[in-house]
């Protein structure tokens, strides 16, 4: 069970003790909670007192009088603010006028209870001020996390986007200061890459539409029933011209009448990245075979090379943002780092699995399986 | 008189490579490269060179510092100087009377530099240089290196930084 600090401030003893027997042994549960929250009970007289228990001990919440001896309730309420202190903090008051609630509620008060009051009028006003501070903090949190992973891809984006400046930079510089000699022909290599980094540059920027469109919900998802093996066709159709360059063919193996209900450039976006991959990472004169199956209530969409393959380590490393194999055997070859973590992403909005069987040297096999219900 | 002097890349981007290989081949070396440990290993192995230039940052973040730990503890490889090549910036220090390492310590009290992952301190007087870093579990090292190569690749440092090593 978590506890809660909780600080009673009256001057009326009888309605610590009160609060105390009321509270002792009640709990709070929430559906999402791990465990109930129950209290441990502090109590002050006054409102000097208060401040000084809200200090040393780091009270959550408060049940604040405001009549009081020396310093007023409001003056206590006042100064919590002032602090920035993370407690809520819930009046209790027979002298109740509007203007002390106005300005209770502009200092931050939960809410602002009546006396007197019974022990389930109490039990109900605690239970609602726990679960708002816990929702509150819970917030807070989630974006202080969200901001740290945002940070985190940020700085690997500026980091993918420097490096092909540099490089063309630096071909430039040497073109320019002719530390090749005079012949057009020995900086062709340098040309043919300064064209390829630039050609990267531009898919890493479609690469981060696809992403930030996808992940800030904005765009228009047109979802309709689709023949999945038509989709397929056109894919293989566009990533043709890129296979023909390295000889390498690719066999379609497709059950037709498949529908799936999905967007269909989502689904073109999937299966391009893998078949893509498959042609990019392959080895000259090599096969790729895409299958769309059905089985069980779901679509199979298999993407299968003959290419480099890649280790176990590395196969877990797959999926996510920015990570890009790096050996001797994909050392020329291109990519923003992004296309399989989108196609991730996009499998999993459609409740899918995508995973990945692979041998280095012998090749690769990607499974994508989306539930057709 | 340079043709014969062999130098070692190591780095996971092929265009650093070809832009160093194109500057030190117009002044006459033989040029080789690596794009990971591994790579590396076996080429310092079969194809010694005179002098390795390391990139930091490759398939793990601190692949090139392991490497440079690796030769130095080698009895094959330590003999190799190396040249680190590192986009940060590197600390300098007229203090002649302590180490280099003394001095990274000293840095490492500042604020400012407490919480930095790597510190690449270099002593202006005689070029002593040195990495102090934190590796992802935490942990300290420290190694001495022979100097650094800023990125982006500048042509006329780099081949200012080599000569300097293989005079």
């Amino acid at each position: 069970m978590d506890k809660l600090k909780l600080l009673v401030v009256d001057d009326e003893p009888g309605i610590i003790t009160g609060v105390e027997r009321t509270l002792r042994n009640f709990s709070v549960s929430y559906p999402f909670m791990d465990e109930d929250i129950a209290y441990d009970i502090f109590e002050a007289e006054t409102g000097e007192k208060a401040i000084e228990i809200i200090e040393k001990y780091s009270i959550d919440i408060v049940l604040l009088d405001n009549k009081l001896p020396g310093m007023d309730g409001i003056e206590v309420l006042e100064y919590i603010k002032n602090k920035n202190y993370d407690v809520a903090v819930m009046m209790i008051t027979s002298y109740a006028s509007l203007d002390l609630a106005v300005k209770a509620t502009n200092y931050g008060a939960y809410n602002f209870v009546p006396k007197p009051f019974t022990p389930s009028e109490l039990k109900a006003a605690v239970e609602n001020i726990t679960k708002n501070l816990y929702l509150r903090r819970m917030t807070r949190k989630m974006t202080q996390e969200g901001k740290e992973i945002r940070f985190q891809f940020l700085s690997i984006l500026s980091h993918e986007l420097k490096s092909p400046i540099n490089a063309i930079e630096g071909y430039l510089r040497i073109m320019k200061e002719k530390q090749a000699g005079d012949r057009i022909e020995d900086y062709m290599e340098m040309i043919d890459r300064s064209v390829e980094r630039i050609k990267g540059m531009r898919n890493l920027i479609l690469d981060l539409l696809d992403l930030t469109r996808m992940e800030s919900g904005s765009k228009r998802r047109d979802i309709r029933s689709l023949d999945i093996a038509e989709v397929a066709r056109g894919v293989a159709d566009a990533v043709e011209p890129l296979a023909i360059q390295h000889n390498i063919k690719i066999h379609l193996d497709c059950d037709e009448n498949i529908f799936v209900n999905a967007d269909k450039h989502e689904m073109e976006i999937i299966i391009n990245n893998l078949l893509s991959n498959a042609v990019k990472y392959n080895k000259d004169n090599g096969e790729v075979f895409l299958a769309i199956k059905e089985k069980d209530d779901s679509v199979l969409i298999t993407v299968e090379d003959t290419g480099i393959g890649m280790t176990k380590e590395e196969s877990e490393l797959l999926f996510r943002d920015f990570v890009r194999i790096k050996n001797p055997k994909t050392k020329h070859i291109t990519g923003s780092g992004l296309g399989l973590s989108i196609a991730k992403k996009m499998v999993e909005m459609y409740k899918g699995t995508i995973k990945v069987e692979s041998e280095p040297d012998v090749g690769s096999t990607f499974t994508v399986e989306i539930p057709l219900k | 008189m340079k043709s014969n002097r062999k130098i070692l890349i190591v780095d996971d981007d092929m265009d650093v490579i070809l832009t160093i290989k194109t500057i030190l081949k117009s002044k006459g070396y033989d040029v080789i490269s690596a794009v990971n440990k591994e790579e590396a290993i076996e080429k310092l192995r079969k194809e010694p060179p005179d002098l390795a230039i390391l990139d930091v940052m490759m398939t793990t973040p601190y692949e090139g510092f392991e490497l440079a730990e690796q030769m130095l503890s080698s009895d094959e490889f330590k003999d190799i100087p190396f040249l680190i090549q590192s986009s940060i910036d590197i600390l300098t220090t007229t203090d002649t009377k302590s180490s280099v390492q003394a001095m990274a310590r000293e840095y490492r009290k500042d604020p400012d530099f407490k919480d930095l992952r790597v510190l690449l301190v270099k002593r202006i007087s005689d070029g002593s240089a040195g990495i102090d870093y934190m590796d992802e579990k935490g942990k300290s090292h420290w190694f001495p290196v022979r100097g650094f190569i800023k990125k982006p690749v500048d042509a006329q440092k780099i081949i200012a930084e080599v000569e300097k090593h293989l005079a």
